[in-house]
């Protein structure tokens, strides 16, 4: 009888692991709990066959009972935290559709977010990034950029005045003289910076704005280097499909001058109200660089020829994101920033 | 400068261009058109003739009928204003209400004249086409070097050129009689007054001018006002010199004085003002007082009225800075001081006159005198340019033949003086001041030409560019990164209000005063950018959005004591924080608080690769106003320079400013920061897989007693027993019951780790044993479990 029940014993344990093998699912794991240690089990019944035995059966037979039921439970705790973990039956739940714990989204400016995409234009083109002081001499800002005392230019660039002679820079033209005065030709800089006019706020202007000048300084540079550069430069910035147009101007500090003009982008140069019906935008003067100003840093014109150009940031930023007021980039309501905060 | 297409096609015969087109063509050689008109759109369209039936003169003005048809008109008209009855006169009918001008709005209620029209017109007609055609008027812009431009005959020597059509300057023909010029003319400045010419007419007629002058005027946007000044005007739109015509009666003493004023001189302009003179200004004098400012407006004393007989006509070359300098200082801008400061054509100064002459002429009984009165001569600007036009072609990235160059230079007025094979030289006219060198021809061809024309090219030489400059690099990787950390990026305007600096109680000295601030409240730069950021606090608290980081990367401004440079400029960054750092919706946010700013303030320092070990927290010692006092710290190098402060802004400045609110706020001088970023790359090692040991030590100390003290007393025999610790961190703080109320506990965490062996628990139980006894030295610090409640 005891080998007999051995075996059976033995049997069982061996149907009970053949049984987990196959369990595939919570379900399944706990009907094969049920049949193999539950009460209407075998093994419910083995433990009711205990108390029928002498007191030496009843502790082999106990001790052996309890080793099987333990290995038995071990096995279910193994196949259960497989499901769980290795087949994803998890048993808890989140409402995923709450929002997350999310953090501040921030965003950069968005004068500054073109001013960088201006600038990385312009690096990759091999351009060197340099800068200046917005506290400048009169010198700077006017005479080395041949604007002498009383020139008619000086009443378009009306300026703030610290002391005689200092002045917050009216453009970043300056930059051009430090850079031929630090670095050896031929070169290419740009120079980004805050700029100060005495012009009262209105939607489109503003006596704080930013500009970018460029400078490159060699010994054969034509107009058409410049023309070169800038289409290069509004292709990558607004586009393929916007045209170019450069049209003579005035600068005292190059000669000849250009305007430079981009088609507008709402009606594609047809002419409508953003481009004040003309089809045109104006973007940035240029020109190549005035013998004089060569002369004032101690170049030999004869020797160099150089194109320079300068953009107001404010106002592309304007054109490029629809904004119609500049001031409201000075504000900084944090609801006006916030819908910059997917850009770079 | 305002032209009408009829009137550039009375010059240029060939004109057939449509207005347009010709916009187009001006604005690529270089004449913007800022604005064009139909004539319709800008006179008082429609128009009629009237015809004058009665005038019932009075003592100043007539009473007079104006017949349209069936209906008659009443108007009062000055008695010299009104012509013969019968007379065609203008009326613009709107809505049955007529009017006598040209532009509406200008009705007044005793008129100066009625319009005069030839009797061809049919009373009663539209006539507005007879009179206009389909006219268009242009507003152009001319750069201040162009001030040839400023004139009717300067645009269409420009056009001439570009379409390559002839035309005529304006003839001139006059008699002259022999009757004697009362006047004395007196040059005592021919600095300021290099040339000037009077001519003496007698037997004047004042009275309205002609039809034809009259619209000429309207379209060229100036007011007829009588016969002799609409004829001075007229000429200066056609040539561009000003001239001034003096009724000769009212000049004193028969002398003509151009003369500095005089201190305290004043005089009334012919529109009505009395305005102070200056020694610097230049005037037109009789023997007692001014009776006009050179170049700018002529006095009423000596202005011509409808009673005057006699004239004397001013034409003259003004010293170009002087008038610009006193236009400025009087803010007096006329159509006579914008030509004179770019410079008029000395060589037409007497022509103008003669045109002048001539259309008063037409209109019959002058008397001129044959005698000029003149002092100096005309300052010769004459000049040569020698022009090589491969060079041109070069410079312009074009291929434009040397006959064409000359051909349009000498439409611009050029003349070719010389030539060789390889160059040829030209004689640059004297209206072209700005024409100096070879650049100035290329542009000037390459205007004509079309910069359209230019072929695109690239700059092609060798040039490395090299690496951004370290602090530009470091201020992007620092903006870059506090995006990254939720915050919004702002920029500010560099002037700052006094009365901000007043309230964070910053001394006036130390900031930089504007000289011409736009106004009281932008009149200083500012030394902080707090002083910016305070400001967009406000508003953006004021409109209700309380939960946000905002930063500003920017120049900040103080005087400074060398001579060289009396400004000194600081990149600083300036951040505040408010509100909560998570949205509040269904989870509980975490507020901002100090130790939220500082957490940020360390790791940008990480970030951009300033060690920590290198800095110190102070805390807050009263050196900048505008933060609570025990709520902020200073932030210094080891060496003790000054990188920054930040903390929580005093509720009592707030309250000033009218805000409320936890606000914190960081301040950093990012160039001293900079500078203490090393370039050296770090040696990298492998990670350390050697086990740690974890030990934590709680202490009950002395509530004031500052976690800086006990982590240096840490350090002192974590180094002296050379022991390998990888981290030692507060992770507890408790204050309050049990412990009594002057202590608190904290709790900190040692993390033992070795690079070469795994360490054993006995040698680490020795460390910690070290550990503690050094603290315990310390005053007032007991290790928790010998910590005896009192």
């Amino acid at each position: 009888m005891d080998d007999k029940k051995m075996e059976m014993l033995e049997k069982y344990f061996s149907d009970f692991q053949e049984s987990l093998a196959k369990v595939e699912t919570l379900d399944e794991l706990n009907r094969v709990k049920g049949q193999y240690l539950g009460r209407k089990s075998l093994m419910g019944d083995f433990l009711t066959q205990l108390r029928s035995l002498s007191p030496e059966e009843k502790r082999i037979w106990g001790q052996k009972l309890n080793e099987i039921k333990s290995r038995m439970e071990e096995d279910l705790k193994k196949k259960y935290e497989w499901l769980m973990f290795e087949k994803g039956e998890s048993s808890s739940f989140i409402d995923v559709t709450l929002p997350g714990r999310k953090q501040w989204v921030g965003s950069f400016h968005p004068v500054l977010i073109v001013r960088d995409q201006i600038l990385s234009i312009f690096q990759s083109l091999g351009f060197r990034i340099e800068s200046g002081p917005e506290i400048e001499s009169d010198f700077y800002n006017f005479e080395a950029l041949n604007i002498p005392p009383d020139h008619p230019t000086r009443d378009d660039q009306d300026s703030f005045y610290l002391s005689p002679g200092w002045l917050l820079r009216t453009h970043t033209s300056p930059g051009q003289i430090r850079a031929m005065q630090k670095l050896t030709p031929p070169f290419k800089v740009v120079v980004p910076g805050r700029c100060y006019r005495r012009d009262a706020f209105d939607a489109t202007h503003s006596p704080m704005f930013h500009q970018i000048e460029g400078l490159v300084v060699a010994p054969s540079i034509s107009m058409g280097d410049l023309k070169g550069t800038v289409a290069i430069f509004v292709r990558r910035f607004f586009g393929l499909h916007r045209q170019v147009r450069f049209r003579p101007s005035y600068f005292p500090f190059t000669e000849p001058s250009a305007e430079v003009d981009v088609s507008c982008g709402v009606c594609q140069g047809k002419g409508c109200r953003s481009c004040g019906y003309s089809g045109w935008l104006e973007i940035m003067g240029a020109g190549l660089v005035h013998p004089q100003v060569f002369a004032k840093v101690g170049y030999d014109p004869e020797q160099v020829r150089g194109f320079a150009f300068g953009m107001g940031v404010e106002r592309i930023t304007m054109l490029k994101f629809g904004v119609t007021d500049i001031r409201w980039f000075l504000e900084n309501d944090v609801n006006f920033l916030e819908q910059f905060k997917a850009l770079r | 400068m305002r032209i009408a297409y009829s009137i550039l096609k009375r010059f240029l015969r060939g004109l057939d261009v449509p207005p347009q087109e010709l916009a187009t063509l001006l604005i690529e050689q270089g004449l913007v058109v800022e604005r064009m008109a139909h004539v319709e759109d800008i006179f008082a369209f429609p128009l009629y003739a009237g015809t004058l039936e009665e005038a019932k003169k009075g003592f100043l003005y007539s009473e007079c009928l104006v017949k349209m048809k069936e209906k008659t008109f009443p108007v009062r008209v000055k008695n010299w204003g009104v012509p013969q009855p019968g007379t065609r006169v203008l009326i613009s009918l709107r809505e049955g209400t007529p009017s006598f001008s040209l532009v509406a709005g200008e009705e007044k209620e005793v008129l100066e004249f009625l319009i005069a029209l030839p009797d061809v017109f049919p009373e009663g007609e539209d006539i507005s086409r007879f009179l206009f055609e389909r006219d268009t008027v242009m507003d152009l812009e001319i750069t201040p070097n162009r001030g040839d431009c400023l004139s009717i005959v300067g645009i269409v020597r420009d056009l001439s050129a570009k379409l390559d059509l002839d035309w005529e300057e304006p003839g001139v023909a006059y008699q002259e009689v022999e009757i004697p010029s009362p006047l004395t003319l007196r040059d005592e400045d021919f600095d300021l007054c290099p040339y000037y010419t009077g001519k003496f007419i007698a037997n004047v007629t004042v009275k309205p001018s002609s039809w034809e002058i009259v619209r000429d005027l309207y379209l060229l946007g100036l007011r007829p006002i009588n016969n002799v000044v609409d004829i001075t005007n007229l000429v200066m739109m056609e040539i561009g010199q000003p001239l001034h015509a003096f009724d000769a009666s009212c000049i004193k003493d028969n002398l003509v004085v151009v003369r500095r004023a005089k201190a305290g001189e004043r005089i009334i302009t012919i529109d009505g003002l009395q305005r102070e003179l200056s020694g610097e200004m230049l005037v037109i004098a009789d023997g007692r007082s001014p009776i006009g400012i050179a170049g700018i407006m002529g006095g009423q004393n000596t202005e011509v009225s409808p009673t005057t007989r006699e004239v004397f006509l001013e034409s003259a070359f003004f010293n170009r800075v002087s008038i610009r300098r006193t236009s400025r200082a009087l803010g007096l801008r006329t159509e006579a001081s914008a030509r004179f400061e770019r410079g008029v054509d000395p060589q037409r100064v007497r022509y103008a006159s003669e045109r002048v002459l001539s259309l008063l002429s037409q209109e019959g009984g002058i008397q001129i005198a044959k005698e000029w009165a003149i002092a100096g001569e005309p300052p010769c600007l004459e000049r040569t340019v020698r022009v090589f036009p491969e060079k041109i072609n070069e410079i312009l990235s074009c291929q434009v033949e040397t006959e064409r160059m000359i051909r349009i230079l000498e439409r611009l007025g050029f003349t070719v003086a010389a030539r060789t094979e390889r160059d040829f030289t030209v004689k640059v006219p004297s209206f072209r001041a700005d024409v100096a060198a070879m650049v100035d021809i290329a542009e000037e061809v390459g205007r004509i030409n079309g910069y359209e024309q230019i072929r695109l090219s690239s700059p092609g030489f060798p040039f490395d560019p090299g690496d951004a400059e370290k602090n530009y690099a470091l201020e992007q990787r620092l903006r870059t990164f506090l995006v990254s950390r939720g915050l919004k990026e702002a920029v500010t305007l560099s002037f700052v209000d006094p009365k901000t600096v007043q309230e964070l109680e910053i001394e006036a000295e130390q900031l930089v005063a504007i000289k011409n601030p736009l106004s009281q409240d932008q009149s200083f730069l500012r030394s902080q950018i707090l002083l910016s950021l305070l400001g967009v606090l406000r508003l953006n608290l004021g409109r209700g959005r309380n939960h946000f980081g905002l930063f500003e990367v920017g120049k900040v401004f103080y005087p400074s004591k060398e001579v060289e440079n009396p400004w000194k400029e600081e990149l600083r960054l300036g951040m505040v924080l408010c509100g909560y750092l998570l949205p509040l919706l269904w989870q509980k946010g975490a507020q901002v608080d100090f130790f939220v700013l500082k957490g940020l303030v360390e790791e940008i320092l990480e970030v951009i690769g300033v060690s920590l070990g290198g800095v110190r927290f102070l805390p807050w010692d009263d050196r900048i106003p505008g933060f609570e006092k025990n709520v902020a710290f200073v932030l210094s190098s080891s060496g003790g320079d000054l990188l920054g402060w930040g903390g929580k802004l005093s509720e009592r400045t707030l309250w000033r400013l009218d805000m409320r609110g936890e606000l914190y706020y960081l301040e950093l001088r990012l160039e001293e920061i900079f500078g203490l970023v090393k370039d050296v790359i770090p040696a990298i090692k492998g990670a350390n897989l050697f086990p740690a040991i974890v030990r934590d030590i709680s202490v009950v100390v002395d509530r004031s007693l500052s976690w800086n003290a006990m982590k240096e007393k840490i350090d002192e025999v974590i180094a002296k027993e050379e022991m390998t610790v990888e981290s030692v961190e507060v992770f507890d703080i408790f204050e309050g019951k049990p412990l009594p109320r002057e202590k608190k506990g904290l709790s900190f965490r040692c993390i033992f780790r070795s690079l070469e062996r795994t360490l054993n628990d006995e040698e680490v139980d020795v460390w910690v044993q070290k550990i503690k006894e050094n603290i315990k030295k310390m005053r007032g610090v007991h290790l928790r479990e010998e910590f005896v409640h009192p």
